[in-house]
């Protein structure tokens, strides 16, 4: 059986994250659309990544072909 | 009403003249510490010093005490720097026209009313007016080379891993880069030679080997060199690119083989790279987010906030995907070639006024804000060496500048092209009016 009140919805439940509480609808609109932006160039390019890949892979990268 | 105009945040001249008296006391003794010995250095204001308050350009920092001393502070004291003060930067390193809401807008050395670039504004400037032989940066995405650019001077954004972080104010810990703005290409190998090389208070320091910065230099020719002119699809202001393709034909003079490279879309690399930045800011800001908001100013509080709604997923993958385009990057452009020449900023400095984020229109100056940095970013997201030269005026009297992308850990060769550069240029000699 739902509480009462029901589950927070996520959005209200990002607006309750730690350092959010200033951040207007207005605002949160604009940031959505930065956010759909930013990730959506991510996603787009994930397809290149495999299972193996991480995040040292860079420094590993840099070293390796160093001149 | 303009805020008043501010280089300097803080000047130790009482410890400064004691430092330079025992360097004297020094010598006379026979005792030289280093390279620097004796040589008057400032840095922007984010560099700690144990005991010393450090702003990082902020109010939220400005009686923060710090209780450590940064790595290349430590080893250019040990090669006798003097530190005269700190210098203005944007807050918290995060903007890249030079404005400060709390502490005064720096302006460029060469035009008041102009930006002088950011972060490192108060570097740049410093260096530019020659009230310091060098100056220490940070670079997260284009924070050393943009105010170098609009001010003349020379600055370098190592290899990641090749200069200690350790007690720099962090940005972004992925994309942050330590390095040199000086008037030359030598000051700045004098300068890269003292601060690189690894440090066991930064794992992500590299071990690989430092040569000999300063010996390589003095070599008038380039022949065995071959520099890739990017064909980069990016629209550059005429003057900009009259004074970027004068620059290729100077380096080809001095015998340098110049072929044409098509770059991939740089787009992806900007924005993979701004997912990283915006959600480690907003990690480590999260609490002053919170607690002290109003003391932000508005543009660095909207440029952060963003990384608060990010999906950990997605800043991982942008992690992971560093590394697949990175040594895509390398195989795809830089081999076969030993360094990449682009413009530095596709558009002149804008005027302080016409920037300002908090008065203008935020969206639009977060575009300017984008362009202004989007030949630069990329090579923060691909951690390679890159170096701004300048290499005229406009008719306006704004410093023009380029930039040579080179293979991890060629700082080297980058130092050696511009030295050269500089030998049959003088574009870096130009004093301001001040």
């Amino acid at each position: 059986m739902a509480a009462e009140n029901g589950p927070a919805s996520p959005a209200t439940s990002l607006m309750k994250a730690p350092g959010t509480s200033g951040i207007t609808p207005q605002r949160l609109a604009d940031i959505a659309i930065e956010v759909d932006r930013l990730c959506g160039v991510v996603r787009a390019s994930a397809p290149q990544l495999s299972f193996n890949d991480e995040p040292s892979y860079f420094a590993a990268t840099l070293n390796n072909t160093a001149r | 009403m303009a805020r008043k105009p501010q280089l300097l945040l803080r000047i130790d001249a009482e410890a400064a003249l004691e430092a330079a008296r025992e360097r004297d006391r020094e010598l006379k003794r026979g005792h030289r510490r280093g390279p620097l010995h004796g040589v008057p250095l400032a840095h922007k204001d984010m560099f700690y010093r144990e005991g010393k308050v450090s702003t990082g350009g902020s109010l939220i920092l400005q009686d923060q005490v710090a209780t450590t001393t940064a790595t290349v502070l430590q080893r250019l004291d040990a090669a006798g720097a003097i530190e005269l003060g700190v210098l203005n930067m944007s807050e918290f390193a995060a903007g890249p026209t030079g404005h400060n809401v709390h502490f005064g807008d720096c302006r460029n050395a060469f035009h008041a009313a102009h930006v002088p670039g950011g972060s490192s504004s108060g570097s740049a400037v410093a260096v530019a007016a020659r009230a310091t032989l060098g100056a220490l940066g940070s670079d997260t995405g284009a924070s050393i080379r943009l105010p170098a650019a609009f001010n003349g001077v020379v600055g370098l954004k190592p290899t990641y891993g090749r200069v200690s972080r350790h007690g720099a104010m962090p940005r972004s810990w992925s994309f942050d880069h330590v390095g040199p703005i000086a008037r030359s290409a030598r000051d700045c190998a004098l300068l890269l030679q003292v601060i690189a090389g690894p440090d066991p208070n930064d794992a992500t320091t590299s071990a690989q080997p430092v040569p000999d910065y300063v010996s390589r230099l003095g070599g008038d020719r380039l022949a065995g060199l071959t520099i890739g002119v990017a064909d980069h699809g990016v629209d550059i202001d005429a003057e900009i690119a009259a004074a970027t393709d004068e620059s290729v034909l100077v380096l080809e003079r001095l015998g340098a083989e110049v072929v044409r490279v098509v770059l991939p879309d740089l787009a992806p690399l900007f924005r993979i790279g701004e997912t990283i930045i915006k959600g480690e800011a907003a990690a480590m800001h999260r609490h002053w987010l919170q607690t002290r908001p109003q003391d932000y100013s508005n543009g660095v509080r909207l440029r952060i906030e963003g990384g608060l709604f990010l999906p950990a997923t997605d800043y991982i993958d942008a992690l992971r995907l560093r590394g697949v385009l990175t040594a895509k990057f390398i195989a795809d452009v830089m081999d076969g070639i030993d360094l990449l020449h682009l413009p530095m900023s596709p558009c002149l400095p804008p005027t302080l006024s016409d920037s300002d984020m908090e008065r203008a229109d935020s969206e639009t100056l977060l575009g300017l804000f984008s362009r202004l940095t989007q030949l630069t970013r990329p090579f923060n997201f691909l951690g390679l060496p890159a170096i701004s030269v300048p290499c005229g005026f406009s008719t306006s009297g704004l410093p023009l500048a380029y930039q040579l992308v080179g293979h991890p850990f060629a700082e080297a060769t980058l130092l050696q092209a511009v030295d050269a550069y500089q030998q049959v240029t003088d574009h870096h000699r130009m004093v301001p009016t001040l």
